[in-house]
C-alpha cells in the first residue's frame, strides 16, 4: 500500500481507531493483521517470504540463546544466510549472473547467454532484511535478549509504517515499544499528524514536482547539454531527499500517533559542512547499521590504512544494497573516497596547523561554501545513482563542461525551461518549493518547529494546515504522482 | 507513561474528546473540497445542473481525461455506430458521418489511446447499445503487444463505486481547469504543445522510433481481436479496420526498424477477419507535410476527405481489403 493513496488515508485512521479502543492485550494482533494486509496490497505471495525469514530468525535467536560457542556461530551464520540468500536470489541473482557473463565474455570464453529470473523483487526486501539481521547479530552479541514471543518478533519485522522503505528501526528499541501500553495523548497526536502532514508535503508538493524535470533529462541525456544536466542533477538531489525524507516522515508520524517511536532517519543533509558530517545526517538508519553491523565486525580498524579501506568496502557494499547495478557500486565507491579523503584531510590538517582561529566575521562565509562544496560534491556521486546506465552517467559528465555554450544569456539560456520541458511558471513553482525547504531547515537549526508552531494562535496553526492541505491537494491534482524512489531498493 | 490505568482511561477520554471534537472543527472546511467538485462536476457525472459549461469542460475535462469523459456520455445515450483508436481516428468528424450516412455514431478515439484501451471501450460498448457498425483504427504503434496500458479503468471504478470520483486526480485537474475557463473565457490549451512545429514534428519521431524499438508483434491482441470478431459476427455487427495515413517521415521510420513486414502480415491477418481500408502508404496525402499537424496526426482537411472515401465507397488516396 502506499502512503500517498487513497486506500491509506482509509486504511490509516481505521486502524488508529482501532487500535486505541482495543484492550492491550489485543493491540498486538491487530498491528500484526493490518502489517499483514498493508504488505499483502503489493503482492500477497510475497507474505510467505517474510514469514520464512521471521521462522528462521526467530528459531535462531531462541537457540542462540540456549546454546554456547561454535553452535551459537552456526546458529547465526544460518540466519545471515537465509536472510543473505533471499536477498541475493531476488535482487541480485540477475545482476551477478549478467556479471559473470559479461567478464567470461571479456576474457573470450563462449558461455551461453544467462538465464534471466523474470520475477518482480518483493517490497523493502533489503529494509526487513537488515532489521532481522540486525535482531539476530544483536542476540549474538548479547546486547539483546531473544524475543520470546513469535507474534511479537514477527510484528517487529512487519510493523507497517516502517515495513517497506524503513527506517530500519532496531529491533532493540521497536521490541519493547510493543509491550507498552500507548494512551491516546492529544499532544502527541497532533505532533504525529503534523510530521505525517509535512511528509506528504515534501513528497507530494516538492519531489513529485521536481520528478518530470529530472525524469526528462535523465531518461534522454542524449537531447539534453551541460546546464541541463547541472539543474536536473542539482533538482534531482532535492528529489530524492524530499522522497524519502518525506517517507520517513510519514513513517514516524504515523508510528507517533499510535504511541511508538521511530529513529529520525535525516537531519538536515544538505546543510552538512564535510561529506563526514553529511553522512551521519542521511538516511541515518543505514548509515548506523552498516557501521555497526559491517564496519565494526570488519578487522584492523585500528590500523589506519585498514580503516580507509574497510570504509570504502562499506560504502561499495551500501551502494550494492541500493540497487543491483554497477552505478550504484560506483555512487558508493564515489563516496567512499569522499570520505576517505576527507580523513586524510583531516589528519594532514591537524598535523599541519592544529588549530588556527579563524576571523569571527570569516566564520559564516566559510561555513556556506562548505556546505556548497558538500552539496557538489554529493550531487555529482548522485549522476551515477540516477542515470540509468554507466553509458548514460559517462556521457552527461562529459558534457558537464558545455556550461558557457548554454549560458549564453540570449535565447539559448532561455531554452533552458524548453530544455527541462518545464514552462517558466512550473519551474518558479519549483524553485518556490524548494526555497521553502529550505527555510524549514534553516529554521530548524534554532527552533524545534512544531514547539514554535504550537505556539502560535489557532488561526495560524489551522491557517498552515490548511495551506499545506491545498498545496498537496493541487500538486496531486497536477503532478503524476511518483512511487517512492526507496521502494524499489 | 507511568499513569494508572483508571487516571489514564479518563484523561485518555478527556484527549479524545478534544480531539475528536477539533478534528471535526477542522475538517468543516474540507467538505468544501467534495462539493466543489459536485458543483463543477467536470465530467457531467454527478450533478446535471452544473455551473461550468460544457463548453469549458470540453476544453478541460475532456482533453484531460478522455476516457471519463466519453465513457460516461454514452453510457447516458448509447450509440450503435462506433469507431474506436487513438488520436488519429479522432479526427474523423462524426458529424460528417452523419451527414453522408444519416445515421449516428460515437467516436470513441483516445488521444494517445492503446489497442487494450479499444477492446476495452467495445466491450463497454457493446454492453450499452445493440451495436450496428464498429470501425477501428489500427496503427503499429498502438496495435503492438507491448503497448498494454489501460486508463478506461479509471470510469469503470468510478461507476462502479462512485465516491472514487472525489478521489480522481483529473477531476480535481479538471474542477480546476474548467472554473478557471468558464471565469476567464479562456482556452488553457490542454494538450497543445508548447514547442514550434519543427521540433515537435523531431520529438514525435524520435518517440516513435521507441515504440518501434520495443515493438512486440501483436499475439495477445490478435487474440482479442479474434474474440471481438467473433462476437460481430454472432450479433450481426458489421465491422471494419481502418488503416489511416501516417507521414511519409514516419513510414521511413517503420522500414528503418524493419517492421514493413509485421505491416504487411498485420494487414493479411486483419483482412482475413473484416474489412480493411488502408491509406498508410506513400500517396500525394502522405508526402504532404501541410496534410499533417506531425509525423502521425493529419489535418482536419484531411480527415474530411478520408471520412468522405470512406463512407461514400470511392477510395481515392487508399484501397480497402479484401
Amino acid at each position: 500500500m502506499l502512503f500517498n493513496s487513497l486506500h491509506f488515508l482509509l486504511f490509516f485512521p481505521t486502524v488508529t481507531i482501532l487500535y486505541f479502543l482495543l484492550p492491550q492485550r489485543f493491540r498486538w494482533q491487530l498491528l500484526l493483521a493490518a502489517s499483514c494486509y498493508f504488505y499483502m496490497i503489493f503482492r500477497p505471495v510475497y507474505i510467505l517470504v517474510l514469514l520464512f525469514t521471521i521462522t528462521v530468525d526467530y528459531t535462531a535467536a531462541r537457540l542462540m540463546e540456549k546454546s554456547e560457542g561454535r553452535q551459537r556461530k552456526v546458529l547465526l551464520l544460518a540466519s545471515i544466510l537465509a536472510n543473505v540468500g533471499i536477498l541475493v536470489f531476488f535482487k541480485y541473482y540477475n545482476f551477478l549472473n549478467q556479471s559473470l557473463h559479461s567478464t567470461l565474455n571479456l576474457f573470450g570464453l563462449p558461455v551461453s547467454d544467462p538465464p534471466f529470473l523474470n520475477i518482480l523483487l518483493p517490497l523493502g526486501l533489503s529494509f526487513h532484511v537488515f532489521r532481522s539481521l540486525s535482531y539476530t547479530i544483536d542476540v549474538y552479541r548479547g546486547e539483546l535478549r531473544a524475543e520470546k514471543h513469535l507474534g511479537i518478533y514477527a510484528l517487529c519485522v512487519m510493523f507497517f509504517p516502517i515495513l517497506v522503505a524503513g527506517p530500519i528501526e532496531r529491533p532493540q528499541n521497536l521490541l519493547p515499544q510493543f509491550r507498552e501500553r500507548h494512551f491516546f495523548e492529544y499532544e502527541r497526536v497532533v505532533s504525529g499528524l503534523q510530521l505525517m502532514l509535512w511528509g506528504f508535503f515534501q513528497k507530494v508538493v516538492i519531489a513529485d514536482r521536481l520528478a518530470p524535470l529530472v525524469n526528462a533529462v535523465y531518461n534522454d541525456p542524449r537531447s539534453y547539454h551541460g546546464i541541463s544536466f547541472i539543474v536536473a542533477t542539482v533538482l534531482f538531489a532535492f528529489q530524492l531527499y524530499c522522497d524519502f525524507a518525506g517517507y520517513s516522515n510519514i513513517a514516524r508520524g504515523a508510528a507517533m500517533v499510535m504511541g511508538f517511536r521511530v529513529m529520525r532517519n535525516f537531519d538536515r543533509p544538505f546543510l552538512s559542512e564535510t561529506i563526514n558530517d553529511f553522512w551521519k545526517r542521511w538516511h541515518i538508519s543505514l548509515s548506523t547499521w552498516f557501521r555497526d553491523y559491517l564496519l565494526f565486525s570488519l578487522k584492523g580498524n585500528r590500523i589506519r590504512w585498514r580503516f580507509y579501506f574497510n570504509i570504502f568496502l562499506m560504502f561499495l557494499v551500501s551502494g550494492l544494497w541500493h540497487g543491483a547495478a554497477w552505478t550504484y557500486v560506483a555512487w558508493g565507491a564515489i563516496n567512499g573516497c569522499y570520505l576517505i579523503a576527507g580523513a586524510v584531510w583531516r589528519d594532514a590538517s591537524k598535523r599541519r596547523n592544529p588549530a588556527v582561529p579563524s576571523a569571527v566575521w570569516l566564520k559564516w562565509p566559510v561555513r556556506a561554501l562548505r556546505v556548497l562544496r558538500t552539496f557538489a560534491l554529493f550531487c555529482f556521486s548522485l549522476i551515477f545513482f540516477r542515470a540509468n546506465s554507466f553509458a548514460d552517467a559517462s556521457y552527461i559528465i562529459s558534457h558537464l563542461s558545455d556550461v558557457p555554450h548554454t549560458l549564453r544569456l540570449d535565447g539559448q539560456f532561455i531554452q533552458m525551461f524548453a530544455l527541462l520541458r518545464a514552462s517558466k511558471l512550473e519551474f518558479a513553482v519549483a524553485l518556490s518549493s524548494l526555497a521553502l525547504l529550505l527555510v524549514v531547515e534553516i529554521l530548524q537549526y534554532r527552533y524545534r518547529l512544531r514547539d514554535l508552531i504550537r505556539q502560535q494562535p489557532v488561526w495560524f496553526r489551522w491557517g498552515l494546515y490548511y495551506a499545506c492541505i491545498i498545496a498537496i491537494l493541487l500538486s496531486a491534482a497536477i503532478n503524476e504522482s511518483q512511487r517512492f524512489i526507496y521502494f524499489q531498493f | 507513561m507511568n499513569r494508572s490505568d483508571s487516571s489514564t482511561s479518563s484523561s485518555e477520554r478527556r484527549d479524545a474528546r478534544k480531539f475528536f471534537s477539533r478534528l471535526l472543527l477542522f475538517a468543516l472546511p474540507l467538505l468544501l473540497y467534495p462539493l466543489f467538485i459536485f458543483v463543477v462536476d467536470p465530467f457531467n457525472f454527478l450533478n446535471p445542473h452544473s455551473p461550468v459549461s460544457d463548453e469549458a469542460k470540453l476544453l478541460t475535462a475532456a482533453k484531460l481525461n478522455p476516457f471519463i469523459w466519453k465513457m460516461n456520455m454514452f453510457m447516458k445515450k448509447p450509440v450503435a455506430n462506433i469507431l474506436l483508436g487513438d488520436s488519429t481516428v479522432g479526427t474523423l468528424r462524426t458529424q460528417k458521418i452523419q451527414e453522408l450516412t444519416g445515421e449516428d455514431y460515437f467516436n470513441f478515439a483516445y488521444s494517445g489511446g492503446t489497442f487494450k484501451e479499444a477492446v476495452n471501450t467495445f466491450w463497454f460498448a457493446a454492453q450499452l447499445a445493440q451495436l450496428r457498425k464498429v470501425y477501428i483504427g489500427i496503427n503499429l504503434i498502438h496495435y503492438n503487444d507491448a503497448a498494454y496500458e489501460d486508463r478506461t479503468e479509471s470510469f469503470v471504478r468510478i461507476e462502479r463505486f462512485p465516491v472514487t470520483y472525489f478521489f480522481d486526480r483529473t477531476v480535481l485537474q479538471s474542477a480546476l481547469y474548467a472554473t478557471y475557463t468558464e471565469l476567464t473565457h479562456s482556452d488553457p490549451a490542454i494538450g497543445v504543445p508548447r514547442i514550434d512545429r519543427e521540433t515537435g514534428w523531431r520529438e514525435t519521431l524520435r518517440s516513435n522510433a521507441n515504440a518501434y524499438r520495443d515493438f512486440s508483434y501483436p499475439v495477445r491482441f490478435r487474440q482479442e481481436l479474434l474474440k471481438i470478431v467473433q462476437y460481430c459476427r454472432e450479433h450481426a455487427i458489421e465491422i471494419f479496420f481502418l488503416i489511416l495515413p501516417s507521414h511519409a517521415d514516419l513510414q521511413h521510420l517503420a522500414k528503418d526498424f524493419k517492421l514493413e513486414d509485421a505491416h504487411d502480415q498485420i494487414i493479411r491477418e486483419l483482412s482475413a477477419m473484416a474489412p480493411v481500408y488502408d491509406f498508410d502508404y506513400e500517396t500525394e496525402i502522405t508526402t504532404n507535410k501541410d496534410n499533417f499537424k506531425d509525423p502521425i496526426h493529419f489535418t482536419d482537411q484531411v480527415g474530411d476527405l478520408l471520412v468522405n472515401e470512406i463512407w461514400s465507397g470511392h477510395l481515392e488516396h487508399g484501397r480497402k481489403y479484401p
